[in-house]
């Protein structure tokens, strides 16, 4: 029964659509701004996931770099909306030509993705003639690279004293909607001939390139787009913390970012949903408790540490017993979430028909039917009578 | 595809996603009013309905007790430094609520780890004063955590107390509810300059500057301008990137080539560079003396580095050995706490910090014990006595306040003297 609730388009389109409208919507009118800030930073880390899946997952590179880009994205997103006053009062030294570039939010975030993907185009050509362990290396010394560049160059950011005062344009809407079209665009590429040829690619690079496949060229467009939407998570998260350093920027972040990938199923996009979520909620829910608690009318003491305790033993069971994270290979979620099949399914009038006999199905099927009244019991007996007969 | 597998996998994803999705919806719906004295928190019904952002700012007369929240980082890189001050700050609280409280009400205490991440701190501000209702909340954190939570709080028109931060541009970068209650980096720079050059005759430096944090780039520019504007030169400037281990001697190699040698040295450093810095330079044969901030105000430097340690003056937020009953008392009810004494002066900072939202509040709150109120009343603040010296926001909320003078010497740390900075 279960095989065939997951495949109704109707169910899809609930679970995955629906349903998380309707919990947006009722976080954003109804309750605290506390809810919202949480909602906002899970969502950014689904898009900060989501573009590092398609190095480590799709293709097959393993990078830790993830927070160079969104760094790039932060600065490059800010010093793009604040105004000229503001620059020339918080960065002192800044060039004329910077300080008078002011963009509306959305195109400061495609220019800053897209300085993003210049980078990663320059740092490409030496990193990714690595490969494995190696490759991933180079890729912390790009962090460090990037960190050195953003310390010492304080005439364009200020240095290690950071920029603040970028306007909170990282609503919850704003967030959604840029949330949405980037796992689009990101579920497209994997659906297409590209994303088959990374899959060839990531399972036999040499065996790829026999068939024709440019691995070379395909490996720095993967690089590329996981930095521009690196990028953009860094601008949304930039302007929604109002503030930034280099030092936001490094292991702790990148590390995080790869917590989340590896925790939710890195080889989908799918993946950047559980894996975020687990990351940015348990640790808002574990905070409650950190300071002691009451269970069962006993006192448990203050915890400290508790939340860090609780999400490496949680990272250590699932590297252990779930390889493939949470989802497991399984694209499910992003295929409901945009698949032709569920949105031309709740347009048909047998998908709703079909949901309706399988939730029935379900029930009567269930082991917890008890018959109660003297009809159903008769009922029972009866239908017993005719299976035994068969 | 195997039948069997897509489905098992299809049910673990739909189950673990609905899953996520009711915990997210769990977090909407309900609310964890976790607001109790002391530090057990009750997890009964849902009683304080998930509070309006509006309540925090209204005007607040009526209720018996205030409630005052804690974001201190307990873990983390910041952990030395708010361990300390968040068991100094309870300790007040205890105080004060056993000597009446505040004005006759209570205070409720509510706090949380902010984990030494910003993402956590900006988060969990917001919960403090929307879902417990915090008034004003201390702690913070790290300048870049204290801004970007002192922003939301400043959204909320709620006062913030940073404790570890000296950030000197706090109000100027968040607004007028950030309060710091240590003095800023430019006071304790101008302090050190003028007693190197005014009080010991030193009339020239040069500065060794970590150039990975803020903190250590303020100290070296106020340094810096305090000392060539009373009359001494700087001779020098070289920046070193922090990596945890670091090799001084391109800095070393640049005083050496000088061609008068500086009469002092001023080193913008963290803690644990501390031992390593000093070590370094003494063994080169360079033994001016060497000033810097509350970066250095540790006891394990001058243990570590033994006989390189000497001749080191540096500013710190507070004297333990002052001869002052409300040290003496502060150390024997933290020691009788605890059962150690403080580890650094940040810990008398969260004492202050307390007792300076009781003298706000009681001397200039007129009865308005609203988020709004405490502002206010926290701003007109002009002679706190606090055991780390006098407070005052005259000047603004960075505070002009005492800056002690210490020495290490011979494995030990001496302090020396005390100066209240005049008013600017």
């Amino acid at each position: 029964m279960a095989k065939r609730l997951f495949a109704n388009p109707l169910f899809k389109f609930l679970v995955t659509v629906a349903a998380p409208l309707i919990a947006l919507f009722c976080i954003y009118f109804k309750v605290a701004e506390y809810y919202q800030i949480v909602v906002i930073l899970f969502m950014i880390n689904v898009i900060l996931t989501a573009s590092l899946n398609i190095t480590n997952g799709f293709i097959g590179i393993f990078s830790m770099g993830q927070a160079g880009f969104m760094a790039i994205g932060a600065y490059a997103g800010s010093l793009l909306t604040m105004s000229a006053d503001l620059k020339i009062s918080r960065i002192p030294g800044i060039p004329e030509w910077l300080a008078n570039v002011q963009l509306p939010f959305i195109p400061a975030l495609i220019i800053a993705g897209m300085v993003a993907a210049a980078a990663a185009v320059i740092f490409g050509f030496p990193v990714l003639r690595a490969k494995g362990h190696y490759l991933a290396v180079m890729t912390l010394g790009m962090i460090i690279i990037i960190k050195a560049i953003l310390d010492n160059n304080s005439n364009l950011t200020n240095g290690a004293k950071g920029i603040s005062g970028m306007e909170r344009f990282s609503t919850l809407p704003v967030v959604f909607a840029v949330m949405i079209v980037s796992l689009f665009f990101l579920y497209r590429m994997t659906k297409s001939a590209f994303g088959r040829s990374m899959a060839a690619i990531r399972s036999d690079a040499d065996a790829a390139s026999s068939l024709g496949i440019n691995a070379t060229k395909y490996r720095m467009i993967a690089f590329v787009v996981s930095a521009f939407f690196g990028a953009v998570g860094g601008a949304l998260w930039a302007h929604l913390q109002q503030t930034i350093a280099p030092s936001l920027f490094y292991f702790s972040r990148t590390f995080s970012i790869i917590e989340m990938s590896v925790l939710g199923g890195m080889s989908t996009l799918s993946g950047a949903f559980p894996g975020a979520a687990i990351v940015t909620f348990v640790p808002q829910i574990l905070a409650n408790f950190e300071n002691g608690f009451k269970i069962f009318g006993f006192d448990v003491p203050a915890l400290n540490g508790l939340s860090a305790i609780v999400m490496s033993i949680v990272f250590i069971l699932v590297i252990i017993k779930w390889r493939g994270g949470v989802t497991r290979g399984s694209e499910y979620i992003v295929n409901a979430m945009f698949g032709k099949d569920t949105w031309t399914g709740i347009l048909r009038k047998q998908t709703y028909i079909d949901f309706w006999n399988i939730l029935c199905g379900g029930f009567k099927n269930s082991i917890h039917y008890h018959p109660h009244t003297i009809e159903e019991k008769e009922q029972e007996k009866k239908n017993e009578q005719e299976k035994n007969e068969q | 595809m195997n039948k069997r597998k897509m489905s098992s996998n299809a049910k673990s994803v739909g189950a673990v996603f609905l899953a996520v999705l009711l915990m997210a919806m769990a977090l909407a719906g309900c609310s964890s009013s976790s607001g109790s004295a002391g530090s057990t928190a009750d997890k009964g019904s849902s009683a304080a309905a998930a509070a309006p952002a509006d309540t925090a700012g209204t005007e607040d007369a009526g209720g018996d007790t205030i409630i005052v929240g804690g974001l201190w980082q307990t873990t983390g890189f910041m952990a030395d430094y708010e361990i300390p001050g968040s068991e100094g700050f309870e300790l007040a609280l205890e105080e004060i609520n056993a000597a009446g409280g505040i004005d006759g009400k209570q205070i409720e205490y509510v706090y949380y780890n902010g984990e030494s991440e910003l993402d956590l701190n900006s988060s969990l501000i917001a919960k403090l004063i929307d879902v417990d209702g915090a008034k004003v909340v201390v702690g913070l954190g790290d300048p870049n955590s204290a801004i970007a939570s002192g922003t939301v709080a400043q959204g909320k028109g709620v006062p913030t107390l940073a404790t570890s931060s000296t950030l000197p541009y706090t109000q100027d970068r968040v607004g007028d509810t950030a309060f710091l209650v240590p003095f800023g980096d430019n006071v304790q720079a101008y302090a050190a300059a003028e007693y190197a050059y005014s009080d010991l005759g030193l009339t020239s430096v040069y500065v060794v500057t970590d150039s990975t944090d803020e903190y250590t780039l303020s100290l070296s520019k106020f340094f810096q301008e305090r000392f060539t504007a009373i009359g001494g030169t700087v001779l020098g400037e070289n920046t070193y990137d922090d990596n945890g281990y670091t090799d001084f001697s391109p800095s070393i190699q640049k005083i050496k080539a000088l061609d008068t040698p500086p009469e002092a040295l001023f080193f913008a450093s963290f803690t644990d560079q501390g031992p390593t810095i000093l070590k370094q330079f003494r063994d080169a044969g360079l033994d001016q003396p060497v000033f810097s901030g509350d970066g250095l105000d540790s006891v394990a430097i001058a243990e570590i580095a033994g006989e390189a340690a000497n001749n080191t003056y540096f500013t710190t937020h507070v004297d333990y050995t002052e001869s002052n009953a409300k040290v003496a008392n502060f150390l024997a009810a933290y020691t009788a706490k605890y059962g150690e004494e403080p580890l650094n002066a940040f810990a008398a900072l969260g004492y202050d910090a307390a007792y300076l939202i009781k003298y706000a509040i009681e001397k200039n709150g007129n009865g308005d014990y609203s988020a709004e109120g405490i502002k206010n009343a926290l701003g007109k603040v002009t002679d706190f006595e606090g055991i780390t010296g006098t407070i005052s926001y005259a000047n603004g909320h960075v505070p002009n306040k005492t800056v002690y003078i210490c020495e290490f010497k011979d494995g030990t740390k001496v302090n020396l003297l005390s100066v209240l900075p005049a008013a600017e």
